[in-house]
């Protein structure tokens, strides 16, 4: 999961997202939870908007709303620092 | 060489309901769909890959399972892009785009691999750059000791141009190159899908290393060797 999240980043980055490590990991936490966008943000206690801007790339990978990035550290096939170091 | 069902209604109905819902997920722009998309039919797409790789003469890449698992998620977005035209009263995606598949497969692999013999490659070694755009690895490593260790277990576990591939890889990573992949591989003259390639081999045969050398153990599972 951990290497296709970062083909994906690279594929979000190529395609011009701002921040592609943090819209991918946001992609990844909601895939691997197998939910759509609305049941997972209200899953995670967050709005709509906050969890599609983050999955868009628009949003700094620590100005990540916490509830995701606690759900993928939480995930031990995903490495939250290996990402951030990705996201610079 | 069977490579699953050839109509997606041959499959059982759980199975089918699940790949529907994925690919009607993916058809609308939802990336995040591939993620339980590998997961579920990854086997499937990796049976495919085999089957085309078979058909080059590749066996080299069939018995590779890192190789194999990164050629399944180039697949996976070959089939991401294609969702929308799937048909699901025919065959399954991976089976359906198989054209478009192996057009990936092709891209990704490239040129028949030929490993570098060491005495036909001359490798010079970078002088570190004072004016701060360069890390000197050097001193990189006469500083922090768990590099010093990585940078002996690359050296113990892999060729030189390998292990030189990987740490350019990991440097750019680090310095927060959104696609460290590309810019290694322009440095190299390699393709990104070789420098992936490359940094999966090394991270194999390192992971291997920890296994079997208690001086390595204390890389732990870092999280650059995380698959």
């Amino acid at each position: 999961m951990m290497l296709l999240c970062e083909r994906l980043s690279e594929r979000l980055a190529a395609d011009g997202a701002r921040h592609a490590a943090a819209a991918a990991m946001a992609l990844a936490v909601r895939g691997i939870g197998g939910v759509d966008p609305a049941t997972f943000a209200d899953q995670i206690g967050i709005s709509r908007d906050e969890l599609a801007r983050a999955e868009a790339g628009e949003v700094p990978f620590d100005e990540l709303p916490p509830a995701i990035l606690q759900s993928a550290a939480a995930d031990p096939r995903l490495d939250v620092d290996r990402l951030r170091l990705a996201a610079g | 060489m069977p490579v699953g069902p050839e109509e997606t209604r041959s499959m059982l109905p759980e199975t089918q309901h699940r790949l529907i819902a994925l690919m009607v997920a993916m058809s609308e722009g939802d990336q995040a769909a591939v993620f339980p998309f590998v997961e579920t039919f990854g086997a499937d797409i990796a049976r495919m890959i085999r089957h085309q790789l078979r058909g080059y003469g590749r066996l080299d890449l069939v018995r590779d399972d890192d190789e194999i698992a990164g050629l399944v998620h180039t697949a996976a977005f070959a089939i991401l892009d294609r969702a929308g035209s799937w048909d699901p009263a025919g065959a399954p995606p991976w089976v359906w785009a198989a054209n478009a598949i192996r057009a990936s497969v092709i891209v990704e692999i490239g040129h028949a691999r030929v490993d570098l013999d060491d005495e036909h490659f001359t490798h010079e070694p970078v002088a570190a750059d004072t004016s701060g755009g360069h890390l000197d690895l050097v001193e990189l490593a006469s500083n922090d000791p768990r590099f010093r260790l990585f940078r002996e277990a690359v050296a113990v576990a892999t060729s030189q141009r390998d292990g030189d591939v990987a740490e350019q890889y990991l440097i750019q990573q680090a310095l927060g190159d959104p696609s460290p992949s590309h810019t290694v591989a322009s440095e190299f003259g390699l393709s990104a899908a070789n420098v992936r390639q490359i940094v999966c081999r090394v991270r194999r045969r390192i992971r291997r290393l920890q296994a079997d050398d208690d001086r390595y153990r204390d890389l732990g599972q870092s999280g650059w060797l995380a698959a």
